[in-house]
């Protein structure tokens, strides 16, 4: 494996760049439609809308995160575990700061996958006004590698 | 309507997982990842010849299980895993049945372990939604 558990770990505790995310309406729509249900009511955002609205917040794409933990393709990456907190629905056109850091890397081995780095990030997004926290996920991805 | 450990949720059927939306939500995400919209870099890989569905999308399947039941707005927590893939055609179940109900702060809370299955019975999310349900 090219890169060391070691390097890996030092990524620990980086935090993104961070910033102001907001889902608009033909965003929700269009994510609506992926998922085969017309949009809820009231501007309420599908709630699957969390993982990429967090990623996005958090100031990094999805290409620049497998580039950090350099995933060896686009491809050799995979959704481990995701665990999602609402204290409040996402609702559209609305402001949310946003935050995100690395929480943990652990290299191991599956027996159906061969080697891996899972990295779990914490990411938050909250109310910019009160800094209430609105959601919050807490994603791993497993980062396949050749051993 | 009556909740309590054991009720089952209403099964969310989705009869063919369209190759489209899968383009579609790797532009929403802006998810390089081909598997999702090239299929011949999924048989490059030695994963058949099908695409393969987002993980995201898979749970929103789930979720939109639990809105038909408990309402839109309902989903508090999600604690899931992605235990296989979704390919491009197959026909997937999501299902759920309640574990626990308990008050949160004035609101009655169930605690609902939640599966998506693919027709061939393979299960490809299992995990718990915490969604809030009417008194």
């Amino acid at each position: 494996m090219a890169v060391t558990e070691q390097q890996l770990q030092a990524l620990v505790g980086y935090r993104f760049p961070g910033g102001t995310v907001s889902i608009a309406h033909w965003e929700n729509v269009l994510l609506s439609d992926v998922m085969g249900v017309p949009p809820l009511p009231d501007g309420l955002v599908h709630p699957a809308a969390l993982f990429h609205v967090t990623v996005a917040g958090g100031g990094l794409g999805i290409g620049e995160i497998f580039a950090l933990f350099r995933a060896e393709s686009d491809e050799a990456v995979r959704g481990g575990e995701f665990h999602w907190r609402f204290e409040e629905q996402l609702r559209e056109d609305t402001p949310y700061d946003a935050s995100g850091e690395v929480v943990a890397v652990e290299r191991k081995e599956s027996r159906k996958l061969g080697p891996m780095d899972a990295v779990t990030f914490l990411f938050q997004l909250r109310d910019p006004e009160s800094g209430e926290l609105v959601a919050e996920a807490r994603p791993t991805w497993l980062f396949l590698r050749t051993p | 309507m009556t909740v309590g450990p054991g009720t089952e949720l209403p099964p969310w059927r989705v009869d063919h997982v369209d190759p489209e939306k899968m383009k579609l939500y790797a532009a929403i995400a802006r998810d390089p990842n081909t598997i999702h919209w090239d299929r011949s870099e999924v048989a490059r890989r030695g994963l058949g010849e099908r695409l393969i569905n987002q993980g995201p999308t898979n749970l929103g399947f789930v979720i939109n299980m639990l809105h038909a039941w408990a309402g839109p707005g309902c989903v508090r927590e999600l604690t899931i895993r992605f235990t296989a893939n979704v390919f491009d055609g197959d026909t997937v179940t999501a299902g759920g049945v309640v574990q626990s109900v308990a008050d949160h702060g004035g609101e009655r809370r169930a605690t609902c372990e939640v599966w998506l299955d693919r027709d061939d019975g393979t299960r490809t999310v299992a995990g718990t939604a915490v969604v809030g349900v009417p008194a």
